[in-house]
């Protein structure tokens, strides 16, 4: 995204000149951009400043000559004008006078006066014509008044002269001292509207020069204003416009668009400058987000690969588990049969013990000691089920102990077997004692009468020897059938050894995985040594069978529920096995 | 040639009637024939003896009646008044009659032009001291020029 593609300054300059002038601007410092406005009003102010000091002093001059040369010399003309009116009315009055008899005195009164003021008059014209502010012009006119006034005063002198003694001449000359006085007042206005003109001439020019002057200063301030609104309006497009481009350009960096793009790259100022910074920015910016992202993938991949290696391993173990907890449940549920079978016998072994008293104990108290060794064992198999988590420390004593367990078992069976030269011993006792009753009998038989009491009870220890005997057959055969559960028994617990073992090497490969599992291994070989133990005892307890034939009922029973939890830790160690494979795949 | 016609032909006329005439108004043959003396004069006596009898009003030969002469030089002063002596040393040709005509300056153009001639104007008679119509025979005299003239009655 070209967010300076459409720079202000491309917009406000169409032109060829204008975009050379904006590059002019482009590749000034901003420091002189930000004084080109102010030079710009300095400059009209200057020129306006200049305008308005040679304007003033020109005023100044024109009005100083008004008032000081002008006005002054006019009204010097003006009186002058005046001056010469009045004498010319004082001939006529004088001419008039000798015309019509006024006395002498005051003739001559009026002579003096006329020739004063003939006097006089020359002196004034004279003057006029000394002042230092006479132009060329009025110069002239000046010398020509002059002229003309001499010719004037004498005429004038000539009619007065005449008119002392020749009032009818004297009335006859007024004519050309009337001629002469005009032409001196023709002169006279000749000058006054000289000098009005130079006077006018001068407010004219004040006149138009506050005019024109006006107009400078309209047009330099208007000038002024619009050419520094354009330097103000083209150096602001030259830096706010960038700047502003280069924020949004920042913003969209900051907010990590990468591909960003901001112009007036090509510029010398320190816009130019900004805008190359910024793009190494962006473009280190857009690298280290590219090394980012690699790294991103491989730790992404990585983490895939652990999982998958997760996955495929709890597969594994999950194959290995459930084959080795079904065989176990197998295992279990088969020796929760074995158990009730083995109960049952035992219960009817007690009930044949009952009737064969002492020499059952041992039995009894052998069949015991198995039921409390097969509960111990179901115990420390429930314990087992329940330290399963520990499996590896427990895996590799359990196959070692598990070893002694089926020796152990091969103890019991051995001492199982021992219990069938006992039970041959009770037949043979039966056998004797059978014979004795059967001597008794005949004995009895001999003694008549007094041997009939001993008769029946020789016929009843008879009975109770072949009772012996037929219980003795019987506890034969259950022992045969003991016997063959234990060979059952002993087959399940190679078969539980050898799942233990595969649950070993499932472990094993689980602990590689997983070290908690080390400790689980731990306390299944500790529970496993337990059971050994048990079994030891079990063994033990059945070869104490006979004795503890009274226990017997409880042990199977104790058995039963012992392989009863054996099957539900059995179920337990399966659902751990769940948990652990989840969140060992979830993980 | 026809001045000197006229020049025979006035001293002809001058010769035979010397009297003055008998009338109060001098006729313009006695103004022309007085111009004539004043030139007669002139050539006789000079310029100075000339103005001096033709300012004195006690001769006869240059006053007679409301006729006497009057000499100006070129410039328009006046050099010689038979009646008003008070314009002698004046000069006059700037000098306008009533009716506005400058006498002088015509009398002189005459003299320049052609050397003699009448002019008519207004002037003040010396016996009324009136300003009356008056027609003057004006002559050329060297450097001068010198005229006579008759009052209209």
């Amino acid at each position: 995204m070209a967010v300076g593609a459409a720079s202000p300054a491309s917009r406000a300059a169409p032109s060829g000149g204008l975009r050379r002038i904006f590059g002019v601007f482009h590749n000034l410092p901003i420091k002189l951009k930000a004084a080109a406005a102010s030079l710009v009003l300095f400059v009209c102010l200057l020129a306006l400043g200049a305008n308005a000091y040679i304007t003033s002093t020109k005023s100044a001059e024109g009005l100083r000559l008004l008032s000081h040369d002008l006005e002054p010399k006019l009204q010097d003309i003006s009186g002058l004008s005046e001056a010469v009116v009045g004498t010319q009315l004082k001939i006529f009055r004088y001419v008039s006078w000798a015309s019509n008899s006024v006395s002498d005195r005051l003739l001559k009164e009026l002579y003096q006066q006329i020739e004063s003021d003939l006097a006089g008059l020359t002196r004034r014209i004279d003057a006029l014509g000394r002042r230092p502010d006479l132009s060329a012009d009025e110069r002239t006119m000046m010398q020509g008044l002059l002229a003309r006034w001499q010719k004037c005063m004498s005429q004038a002198k000539d009619t007065i002269d005449v008119g002392q003694t020749d009032a009818a001449m004297a009335t006859m000359m007024l004519g050309q001292t009337d001629d002469s006085f005009k032409a001196v007042d023709a002169e006279i206005e000749n000058l006054a509207i000289e000098t009005t003109e130079t006077a006018n001439g001068v407010r004219t020019s004040l006149y138009a020069d506050a005019e024109q002057n006006k107009r400078i200063i309209i047009l330099g301030t208007v000038l002024g204003l619009v050419v520094s609104a354009f330097v103000s309006f083209v150096v602001g497009a030259s830096i706010v416009g960038p700047i502003k481009s280069i924020t949004t350009g920042m913003q969209q960096l900051s907010a990590g668009k990468t591909d960003v793009e901001i112009g007036h790259r090509d510029r010398n100022d320190e816009i130019g400058k900004m805008v190359q910074a910024i793009d190494v920015f962006r473009r280190t910016m857009i690298e280290i987000r590219a090394m980012e992202q690699a790294t991103h993938q491989a730790e992404q991949n990585r983490a895939a690969e652990r999982t998958a290696a997760m996955h495929a391993l709890a597969a594994e173990f999950e194959k290995s588990v459930q084959h080795i907890a079904q065989e176990l449940s197998d295992a279990v549920a088969a020796m929760h049969g074995n158990a009730e079978a083995m109960s049952m016998i035992a219960a009817q072994t007690r009930d044949k013990s009952q009737s064969t008293a002492g020499i059952v104990i041992d039995t009894q108290a052998n069949a015991n000691s198995v039921a409390s060794a097969a509960e111990e064992l179901a115990e420390s198999i429930e314990q087992l089920a329940a330290q399963t988590q520990h499996a590896r420390e427990l895996t590799n004593k359990t196959v070692t102990e598990s070893a002694s367990a089926s020796a152990n078992v091969q103890q019991l069976l051995d001492a199982v077997r021992q219990i069938v030269p006992i039970t041959g011993l009770i037949q043979a006792i039966a056998q004797q004692t059978n014979l004795l009753a059967l001597n008794a009998t005949i004995e009895a038989a001999r003694a008549g009468a007094a041997g009939k009491g001993f008769a029946v009870v020789a016929a009843e220890v008879k009975s109770l020897a072949q009772q012996t005997a037929k219980a003795t057959e019987e506890i034969n055969q259950k022992i045969t059938a003991v016997n063959a559960s234990s060979g059952a028994v002993v087959a399940i617990m190679e078969q539980v050894i050898s799942a233990i073992g595969r649950l070993g090497e499932g472990t094993v490969e689980m602990a590689s995985a997983v070290g908690q599992q080390a400790a689980a291994t731990q306390e299944i070989s500790k529970n496993a040594q337990q059971a050994a133990d048990s079994s030891r005892l079990v063994a033990h307890n059945i070869v104490e069978l006979d004795q503890k034939t009274h226990e017997n009922d409880d042990a199977s029973s104790q058995a039963l529920a012992g392989a009863k939890r054996l099957l539900d830790h059995a179920a337990v160690l399966q659902r751990q096995v769940d948990n652990f494979l989840r969140h060992v795949r979830a993980a | 040639m026809r001045t000197f016609a006229f020049l025979v032909f006035a001293a002809l006329i001058a010769a035979a009637s010397p009297a003055p005439a008998a009338n109060e108004y001098g006729s313009k043959d006695e103004a022309v024939a007085m111009v004539k003396r004043v030139q007669d004069e002139f050539k006789k006596n000079g310029a100075d003896t000339t103005f001096k009898a033709v300012s004195d009003k006690s001769i006869k030969e240059f006053h007679d009646r409301d006729l006497y002469p009057f000499i100006y030089d070129m410039t328009g002063k006046c050099v010689a008044h038979g009646a008003r002596p008070a314009l002698i040393g004046k000069n006059l040709i700037d000098l306008k009659d009533q009716d506005g005509k400058f006498l002088i300056r015509e009398m002189v153009d005459m003299a320049k032009g052609p050397g003699s001639g009448w002019i008519e104007y207004k002037w003040p008679n010396p016996i009324t001291n009136k300003i009356e119509d008056k027609l003057s025979y004006v002559e050329k005299m060297g450097d001068y020029f010198v005229g006579v003239g008759v009052y209209k009655q």
